[in-house]
């Protein structure tokens, strides 16, 4: 592969990983380290479709145990490489990227489910093992994690805690911070530490969340225990449609102050519901064919009338932005409920009598059903955004219920000049909510594309700071909110850094992310 | 890079892809590496048509690690056919001559012969007596396989006494070079001897109405890879669990008494996922067993797991086709059922070769063992 730099890294290097890993589980090759240059970070997409490799790391290993992920780290103190911790790479903020090569410490051969613990309801895994595969383990044995981030096919424990994951189940389940009790984690010093496992405790700060969300900066996470739940014996649906967001938002914020909790709450902005929420057939896409047979001829024009749709929007995103602006019409909002019937019952009971209140239609419970039997197949659709030379990228704000509707309308107002955008609220609490941007737009050529894609972020990152929002509920800092964590955290970023040069003072752990100090800084 | 052209949609679709099938793909979650997803190996086609990279023994390498089993379809909104791909990116790497060597005696034996057993296959072939059955006039053939006639006679000879007590009348080929569909052919990229294989068999197989194959890739080579290499061929295919279940359904067989072992149902990849037949090998178990004696797996149906035979991975990395064949046992080992029951000769053979002490046996053997005379 002639476009992808050599390994920089010493021969000597090289044999010293083989001695910790084994030669199976070192590889310098050019194909390997293509994989782990990039991982779902939109831009690094736009990179790949000029066959650009920017990023590729030194080398990759697989570590089976945390002892050798120890020696790694001496070895990168002793040497002076980077390593960038590496779950399954779908974060989409660029967090897994070896900005300065190094070495990509892959954790997934350490995949192991080690214990369910019945009594306190507690599983013990290891933090390579990708979350469907858990919550199938788990499922077939009677239980849930109740965490289902759209990712859940391809991403992992590790990166879950590492990113601070909320899966869409999040009003009743918690985000990952909520499940996790307590974890071992091999510091930059290559000491293991693990954390105390207790419902809670008082004995200083939390060292537990101090690794939630570090994104591999601080350590190296190698094993956890989480919080689980007896598999749900009811789960109910229900779906309500309002004229615009406004009456939508109130019903949610009265359900969540009436004390419901339920287990997913989702509402679709006009746009959003005519595109994706409120599809019929979202799982029975036409299938690429290479051998076309006859097929139903109005379903045909139906599929093309809708496909011209979406391609417009992708031919003409800014255009399409500043009309979006003017559509009218129906949001949908699902509501779904899990536990013990006599629970999801008076929850149903409740929310339906606040969602009338509000002027919400009762749409029964079709959409709500549809929207289970498909909520994982929105992000297939970004496959189609990309080959249309388009690009397709995702923002999740979360602010107070005070200012959920205003951050929405600005953030919409300040992105539609540049790219078509379009949202759903979910991840509700009592005091506010998260708002999931889907911004979509384009470049003549992949430099324009890059310059748009900066715009359209510098434009939404910008409002939700000034509005006092977070720049992300769930989808991590990484690269690409690095500005915005700064601005976010102001002098507490110099705290950050402080932290982090007495943990790792020769900065070998994925540097340049969350906003720390670039390698050789 | 032509050849690619007919699946640029399909290689655009997954580069861009978040990944989304990788949990199901059998062989990236046994090498657990980026490199080898469903979502990378196209990717890396991606980078082979627009010149930044270079088709070479690495490269070809990956295109190797599929297993075939279609479980990122089954996953796949776009219904996107990797393995299919796949097929095409191995033809270029043997136009290279780049294909891993592990494969190079498979592939001129193959060109030798036709099969990829050689010469003995025709040995064993007529060690099973079927003389009077080679070419003879009738509506059905019953295409045996390569691999069931070399590996499994006990499983040959149950067939052709399920066919017996049905009373269908039947042919068989009995040529070295007519003993075998051309899958093995396909899937190590020598395509050229493919479809000569195919042109070969297939102007031997329009005068039947029917074939008839205890082996999956078989008829999924007749009736969909012949097809796509432009070899129509009309004949219809039929399994024999299918015809098995029929039979059952119409009580033209029946089974004596139930066994009293239980057994754990292994749905074969190109049985359950090319032609959807997982209900009737349920139907023959429920004939075959007590109903609380059979267990099934997690992974099962249309949404099932690979053996680790297939793809033709046991040739080009056995250890990896262990390791997948390992975590498909997973299950098994914690049921503790007496036998393992499948309905492939290919899935048959992996689990014998990866546990020689699991009770591993075809659906048909089982029924003619209880057919009732």
């Amino acid at each position: 592969m002639d476009n992808i730099a050599p390994s920089q890294l010493d021969k000597s290097i090289v044999a010293r990983l083989v001695e910790i890993f084994g030669e199976r589980h070192v590889s310098v090759t050019a194909v390997d380290r293509a994989a782990y240059s990039r991982d779902l970070w939109p831009r690094t997409h736009i990179w790949m479709s000029g066959g650009r490799i920017p990023h590729p790391p030194d080398a990759v290993v697989w570590a089976k145990n945390e002892e050798q992920i120890a020696e790694l780290l001496k070895l990168a103190n002793k040497e002076l490489f980077p390593v960038i911790p590496y779950g399954a790479g779908s974060g989409v903020c660029g967090g897994a990227l070896p900005l300065f090569r190094g070495v990509i410490l892959d954790v997934k051969k350490m995949d192991r489910i080690i214990e369910i613990d019945d009594v306190s309801l507690t599983v013990t895994a290891e933090p390579g093992v990708i979350g469907q595969h858990l919550e199938m383990e788990l499922n077939r044995k009677g239980y849930t994690m109740g965490h289902f981030p759209s990712s859940i096919y391809c991403s992992s424990l590790g990166g879950y805690l590492a990113a601070r994951s909320a899966g869409q189940l999040s009003a009743r389940y918690g985000k990952i911070e909520d499940m996790v009790m307590s974890l071992r984690a091999v510091l930059p010093n290559g000491d293991i530490a693990e954390t105390v496992c207790s419902p809670r405790s008082a004995a200083g700060p939390n060292w537990t969340q101090m690794f939630v969300g570090s994104e591999g900066t601080l350590g190296v996470i190698t094993r956890a225990r989480m919080r689980i739940y007896p598999y749900p014996p009811s789960r109910l649906f229900r779906a309500f449609t309002f004229n615009g967001v406004h009456d939508a938002l109130e019903s949610i914020r009265e359900i969540m102050r009436a004390g419901v909790l339920p287990a997913a709450v989702r509402l679709y902005d006009e746009l959003d519901t005519i595109l994706i929420g409120g599809k019929k057939e979202d799982s029975v896409e036409t299938p690429i064919n290479h051998d076309p047979e006859p097929e139903n001829p109005v379903k045909k024009v139906m599929h093309e009338v809708s496909s011209g749709v979406q391609n417009i929007l992708m031919g003409i995103p800014k255009v399409a932005g500043r009309l979006a602006e003017h559509v009218k019409g129906k949001c949908l909002l699902v509501l779904t409920f899990e536990g013990v019937p006599e629970m999801t019952n008076a929850e149903l009971e409740t929310s339906v009598r606040i969602c009338k209140k509000n002027s919400g239609r009762d749409e029964g419970e079709e959409p709500a059903k549809r929207w289970w039997e498909n909520r994982y197949n929105v992000s297939y659709n970004q496959s189609r955004v990309f080959h249309q030379g388009s690009w397709v990228d995702t923002f999740e704000v979360a602010t107070t219920w005070d200012k959920v509707e205003k951050l929405y309308f600005a953030v919409r107002k300040a992105v539609s000049p540049h790219a078509f955008i379009m949202a759903h609220f979910s991840h509700a609490y009592v005091h506010g909510c998260c708002i999931y941007f889907s911004m979509l737009s384009r470049g003549r050529d992949q430099e324009e594309a890059e310059k748009v894609y900066d715009t359209v972020w510098k434009a939404a990152q910008g409002t939700a700071v000034r509005f006092g929002a977070t720049v992300t509920h769930h989808h991590g800092v990484g690269l690409h909110k690095a500005q915005g964590l700064k601005r976010e955290l102001g002098p507490l970023m110099e705290t950050f850094r402080g932290v982090k040069t007495v943990m790792d003072p020769n900065n070998i752990l994925n540097p340049g992310k969350l906003g720390l100090p670039d390698w050789g800084e | 890079m032509t050849v690619l052209a007919k699946y640029a949609k399909d290689i655009t679709y997954c580069t861009y892809c978040p990944r989304l099938c990788r949990f199901a793909c059998p062989v990236t979650n046994a090498e657990t590496r980026e490199t080898v997803t469903p979502t990378n190996k196209m990717n890396l086609l991606e980078l082979l048509r627009s010149g930044a990279a270079q088709m070479d023994a690495g490269v070809a390498d990956i295109f190797y690690r599929c297993a075939g089993c279609l479980t990122c379809r089954a996953y796949c909104k776009w219904r996107i056919d990797v393995p299919r791909v796949m097929e095409r990116a191995r033809a270029l790497a043997v136009e290279k001559g780049v294909q891993p060597g592990r494969l190079n005696r498979h592939i001129s034996t193959f060109a030798e012969h036709g099969n990829p057993y050689g010469k003995a296959l025709a040995a064993k072939f007529n060690a099973l007596g079927l003389e009077d059955r080679v070419d003879k006039t009738a509506d059905t053939l019953l295409f045996l396989g390569c691999t069931t006639i070399f590996h499994f006679p006990n499983l040959a000879k149950a067939i052709v006494k399920l066919l017996d007590a049905a009373g269908i009348d039947f042919a068989v080929h009995g040529e070295e070079d007519a003993l075998c569909c051309g899958t093995p052919a396909l899937y190590s990229g020598a395509h050229k001897d493919f479809e000569s294989a195919a042109r070969r068999l297939k102007s031997k197989l329009g005068r039947y109405k029917t074939i008839i194959s205890g082996c999956p890739s078989c008829l999924a080579s007749f009736s969909i890879k012949y097809p796509e290499h432009g070899i129509a061929q009309r004949t219809r295919t039929l399994h024999t669990a299918e015809l098995a279940a029929q039979l059952l359904d119409s009580k033209r067989i029946k089974v004596r008494e139930p066994f009293a072992q239980s057994a754990m149902y292994h749905d074969p990849c190109h049985l359950a996922k090319y032609f959807g037949i997982y209900d009737a090998p349920r139907r023959i178990l429920s004939a075959l067993f007590e109903p609380d004696r059979v267990f099934e797996f997690s992974w099962n149906r249309d949404k099932n797991y690979c053996c680790g035979g297939g793809g033709l991975i046991p040739v080009t990395d056995p250890a990896l086709s262990k390791s997948i064949t390992r975590k498909r046992l997973e299950q098994f080992y914690e049921a503790a059922p007496d036998m393992l029951v499948t309905a492939c000769p290919t899935c048959e053979r992996t689990f014998h070769r990866a546990d020689p002490d699991i009770e591993t046996r075809d659906l048909i053997e089982l029924l003619a063992e209880r057919l009732d005379a």
